[in-house]
């Protein structure tokens, strides 16, 4: 009998442990977050070329021009580790003057040297993202420093401020790492610390990556000499929480002070809930549709406008979207500097007059092609019964994205439906792939999404070279406008809308502002 | 003895082999294109090229197949896609959190299980057999993860009596790795708050899959009880004047063990499988969630890395199960 | 068997579920008030009422209608799943089993391999790599059935092939062929068609629950892993849209499990009384 006791004594232990209340609350200068971790990679910054990823950057490294705050944040160039800049005559050399107050997390000084160092750094690592900077600054000898606090960044083809900007003020890529760690833990198959890098930081941002335990917690903590002032928080705990209903619950018990990754029923559930806020911006993203012009029916023009104005916008952005999408009908997204402010609307019988026109008056058949996740499906149902409207017979294939992805840069899709986001702050992001093409065939410069539609319309092309590199904003912004304007009107694309970015806070959270791309979120101002 | 286990774990290499090779052709014919998946919608045509040829997708699908094979001999299961480090790093340092969770439900369903069987043996039946035949039942006719949703709704979200998802409360930090078992390591680390802590977050997700196990160990208890419980034995200790409840426990319960111990090994292997889902909702740093992001992301390193160790782990569980049992039962002998 | 089977409650409920589900099935089309796919945007997630008597999801779709619609995805699953892996799996194991030798061998270990793997595990390497849909959910989830199958048959076949009267079947110069046909396959049978009986249940649950990792049916389907899956995210407001798919998912298998333990006990003849 003697062992039934032990056993009921270890029972009774056990159950006694689990009933005393722990000590449970979070502190006041505590951040938690919400959000999954799935696709985390690591936080190499020559690598780091996703969002959550870009969203940890940005708490622990700085770049030399920055962008601060929410829906405007990219209207705006504000100085980061540079302190002032000004470029030469011909808009090759750009001459960075950097601000001599600003410290490592190690406690040495951001000079000349660690500029030209992490640039250089980032394009010798050759990861994806590298493209970015490299398409305009290939070479590492286009870095050079002049003295400890002055460095040039020379590239291939004069830029506008804004593009100059955007490329610079990109996360990973541009981060500017301190050379003494990188050094410290190098070793000679890993001369650029990239195994150490990817666990831990070597920035000058506000937080320092203090402990990251893989899909499950990252904890950043202050750093008291950043050289905006300390941040008003001590740490910050970004919680994986891979389950969107798992996030909800735990922000409405007061477990986690922001929530991250809920889905628009969610939203409209919390709003107006006692305690909770809830922030949104309009993305720069959107749901698209195109049409491959290698398709014969889609070759003629009327047929492509025929379809344009078949579509029920507002069926989708307010009925499937629920409202959580702004209307957008054109390739630079609205916020975007140079966003043309043209929307399409159905009007069936314009489109019947068009398709009449075309001689495409009893329709067709087409295969659209799309992703299996929500809300592809929904959507695709939608537009199948518009184009039923004016004779188009549509047949909705979902695949998974990777297997879609396959067919449209094989471009032998006749028409698909899926997004597309800016890459970086500035409408070259959206010109080059929506309208550069100079052929359709395998020798193509930019083989994106023009190329992949055989849209190739060869004055537009030109515009998008010259854009990219124009000095003037006010001629700039003006090509920029005549460029979506044509694709608007001749165009393979539909642009449907760009959701919005929505956060959940609880109510005593103040300062958090979320960009249109929101990984570029900074918490330093926020407080609890 | 000796050679028999030696026969078995040569034929448990051969089988992982097969498991490899099955594995590794099956996450490569696909339709879908593991770089696509990769990089995203975006990326210029250049860099998919540059990726496909650090992967050696560019080779034809046997060369592959032999470099993974020259590498996998040499312990190398690649670099995953999706957390850029070796697999072989990502597995040992997922596996602690599902061992530990799994660990923590075949307890459970063991407890439940036997006390379940007990019941419907003694009562057989009657209504209280058909009664704990059914609560068995019911538990493993719940899909697990409308469960697991339930329970958090109910016991953290409106009651309030267990901690949401995660290991731990999302401001606590963790005790210093030693064996990744963060009940084990607390303990190591003298804290008693995470330790005690750890213990309550465990029991919403241990509890769900211990439900997998539940039906299976009471099923066979009850049938080896009633088993034991008609021997002359029994009748005899009773015919002694020796209480029911002593009968029972003491005599036939002590009896019926073998059969039991056996279940509860398979349990446990079974309990991986439950553990995919698991750990999905409850947010658990675990072997099953990377091997389902590895299957969504189509992260083949890591696919066929982690199905070899799942494979591994129940190939290991039966084995020790069947060894168990022949030194339990000297009446079973292996040639 | 019948006779055994009635003086078993839970087996009695288990089969009137089944029943039941198998009616509901049949009659769907005419039992459904709604279209189960047809989406009306200004009435999602009503909750009940007589004009949808389980309220409507998030697309304003009938949840009465997905669920009767559902019942046939599920039934047909379990069953093409049945056939397919039994079939197959009978055939493999008789053939194995009836002749022996090297072929047999060879057939075991690939058995071996197979069961090695965890199901789910297995069928999500398999449904990944196929591209998640339907059918092949189907084809997953029986490439990991077959094995058990195969097994049972084999073990089966070797010992019918020993009985006396297959023996003076051969003496009396039948052939190979007529014997496998006239008396291996017939008494193999009976054990495999029990034992699809009580995988179904198992299967069903396999399928929704690849439905709810994203590696099983995909919507707007009215599979049921998949309706849970989408209706986890209304909860706790809107309960019913994830609710009802649940139950439906937990009556089904429950259903089919209280069935084979009944057909177990009746089999495991210790066990009777």
């Amino acid at each position: 009998m003697k062992r039934w006791v032990r056993v009921g004594l270890l029972v009774l232990f056990v159950a006694a442990l689990l009933l005393i209340p722990g000590l449970a609350q979070v502190p006041k200068d505590v951040l938690i977050i919400g959000m999954s971790h799935e696709p985390i990679i690591d936080f190499e910054p020559a690598r780091v070329y996703e969002f959550e990823g870009g969203f940890v950057l940005e708490q622990t490294y700085d770049q030399l021009v920055n962008f601060v705050g929410g829906k405007e944040a990219f209207e705006r160039i504000e100085p980061g580790l540079a302190e002032s800049w000004e470029v030469s005559a011909d808009g090759l050399t750009w001459t960075f003057h950097l601000r001599k107050n600003a410290k490592f997390h190690s406690g040495k000084p951001v000079d000349a040297e660690a500029v030209v160092f992490s640039l250089r750094r980032s394009l010798a690592l050759n990861q994806p993202p590298i493209w970015i900077l490299s398409q305009f600054v290939p070479k590492p000898e286009m870095i050079q420093k002049i003295d400890d606090y002055t460095v040039t960044i020379t590239t291939n083809q004069p830029l506008g401020e804004m593009l100059m900007a955007a490329v610079l003020g990109y996360q990973g890529i541009t981060s500017i790492v301190d050379p003494a760690v990188v050094e410290a833990h190098a070793t000679p198959e890993d001369p650029y610390a990239s195994k150490w890098l990817a666990e831990h930081d070597a920035g000058s941002g506000p937080f320092i990556l203090k402990e990251w335990v893989r899909r499950d917690r990252i904890v950043l903590e202050a750093f008291p000499d950043y050289w905006r002032g300390a941040p008003a928080l001590k740490q910050i705990i970004i919680k994986d929480i891979p389950e969107p209903t798992a996030q909800k619950l735990a922000l409405e018990k007061g477990d986690i002070d922001v929530a991250w990754n809920l889905l628009p029923e969610m939203i409209a559930d919390l709003k107006g809930k006692a305690g909770i806020k809830v922030i949104e911006t309009p993305s720069w993203y959107f749901h698209y549709a195109a049409m491959n012009l290698g398709y014969e029916p889609f070759s003629n023009v009327k047929v492509r406008q025929a379809v344009r104005w078949a579509i029920d916008y507002d069926a989708i952005t307010e009925g499937i979207m629920a409202g959580a999408a702004v209307k957008c009908h054109t390739i630079v997204p609205v916020g975007m500097f140079a966003h043309l402010d043209l929307l399409y609307h159905q009007d069936l019988e314009k489109a019947r007059q068009l398709m009449k026109e075309a001689g495409y008056e009893n329709g067709f058949q087409v295969e659209l092609l799309t992703r299996t996740d929500p809300p592809y499906p929904d959507i695709a149902a939608q537009i199948k019964e518009d184009l039923k409207k004016i004779n188009i017979e549509v047949k909705v294939t979902a695949v998974v994205y990777a297997e879609l992805l396959k067919s449209y840069r094989a471009q032998q899709h006749q028409m698909v439906l899926v997004r597309w986001g800016a890459d970086y702050a500035d409408p070259s992001a959206q010109a080059a792939p929506f309208a550069h093409c100079d052929t359709a065939g395998p020798e193509a410069k930019v083989k994106q999404l023009a190329w992949r539609n055989k849209y190739c319309p060869s004055g537009v092309t030109a515009w998008v070279e010259q854009a990219a590199g124009e000095r003037d904003p006010r001629k700039r912004e003006i090509l920029y406008k005549a460029i979506q304007g044509v694709v608007l009107e001749e165009g393979p694309y539909i642009i449907l809308h760009s959701p919005l970015i929505q956060v959940a806070t609880r109510e005593d959270v103040k300062g958090l502002q979320v960009p249109p791309m929101w990984y570029y979120t900074e918490l330093f101002a926020v407080t609890k | 003895m000796i050679s028999y286990i030696l026969k078995r774990l040569a034929w448990m290499v051969f089988v992982l082999f097969g498991v490899m090779t099955v594995v590794f052709f099956i996450s490569r014919v696909i339709p879908a294109d593991p770089v696509a998946a990769m990089l995203g919608g975006q990326a210029p045509p250049e860099l998919i090229e540059q990726v496909r040829a650090k992967w050696n997708l560019d080779k034809p699908l046997y060369d592959q197949y032999l470099i993974y094979l020259w590498r996998l001999l040499q312990g190398d299961l690649g670099v995953s896609i999706s957390t850029g480090k070796p697999v072989a790093e990502d597995l040992l340092q997922f596996f602690p959190a599902t061992f530990e969770l799994a660990t923590a439900a075949t307890i459970l369903s063991i407890f439940f299980g036997i006390i379940l069987g007990i019941i419907s043996a003694v009562r057989s039946g009657r209504v209280m057999d058909h009664l704990s035949r059914l609560s068995a039942l019911l538990g493993i006719s719940m899909p697990v993860f409308w469960l697991g949703l339930l329970m958090l709704l109910l016991f953290y979200y409106l009651l309030g009596w267990l901690p949401g998802a995660g290991q731990l409360p999302y401001y606590m930090s963790r005790p210093p790795r030693v064996t990744g078992l963060i009940t084990i390591d607390s303990l190591i680390a003298g804290r008693f708050d995470a330790f005690q802590s750890a213990l309550k977050h465990l029991v919403m997700p241990a509890v769900v899959l211990s439900f997998f196990g539940i039906a299976a160990v009471s099923r066979i208890t009850r049938s080896s009880m009633l088993d034991v419980l008609r021997e002359e034995y029994i009748n005899t200790a009773r015919a002694k004047g020796l209480r029911e409840a002593n009968v029972v426990l003491k005599h036939a319960l002590k009896n019926a063990m073998l059969p039991v111990s056996t279940i509860s090994g398979i349990t446990y292997g079974r309990l991986l499988e439950g553990s995919v889902i698991t750990e999905t909702i409850f947010a658990w740093p675990g072997l099953g969630r990377y091997a389902t992001n590895a299957f969504l992301a189509l992260d083949f390193p890591a696919v066929v890395g982690s199905t070899m160790l799942i494979a591994l782990l129940y190939a290991l569980t039966n084995l020790v199960v069947d060894i168990s049992y022949a030194y339990l039962n000297p009446k079973i002998r292996y040639g | 068997m019948w006779r055994a089977l009635r003086r078993n409650p839970l087996s009695l409920t288990g089969l009137a579920i089944i029943s039941a589900l198998v009616l509901a099935a049949i009659v769907a089309p005419y039992l459904s008030p709604y279209d189960p796919l047809a989406t009306q945007p200004l009435r999602k997630l009503e909750g009940l009422s007589p004009a949808h008597p389980l309220g409507t999801d998030q697309l304003g779709r009938d949840i009465l209608s997905r669920l009767l619609y559902g019942a046939r995805i599920s039934l047909r699953i379990a069953v093409i799943v049945a056939l397919l892996a039994g079939s197959t799996g009978t055939l493999i194991g008789i053939l194995c089993g009836y002749f022996g030798g090297r072929i047999d061998n060879l057939l075991m270990r690939v058995t071996d391999i197979f069961m090695a793997f965890p199901q789910l595990i297995l069928a999500m390497a398999i449904s990944s790599a196929l591209g998640p849909s339907l059918e092949n959910v189907v084809i997953a989830i029986s490439l990991t059935e077959w094995t058990f199958f195969a097994r049972l048959a084999r073990s089966r076949a070797i010992a019918i092939r020993e009985e006396n009267y297959v023996e003076a079947a051969r003496a009396m110069g039948a052939g190979r062929w007529r014997i496998l046909s006239r008396h291996v396959l017939p008494l193999s049978l009976s054990p495999v068609i029990v034992q699809a009986t009580l995988e179904m249940g198992g299967i069903i649950r396999t399928a929704a629950s690849l439905g709810f990792l994203g590696l099983g049916a995909q919507p707007p389907t009215p599979e049921w892993g998949v309706m849970v899956t989408a209706g986890r995210n209304y909860l706790p407001g809107q309960w019913w849209v994830s609710t009802f798919p649940g139950l439906a998912i937990f009556i089904t298998v429950l259903g089919f499990n209280l069935l084979g333990d009944g057909i177990r006990d009746i089999l495991d003849p210790r066990l009777r009384g």
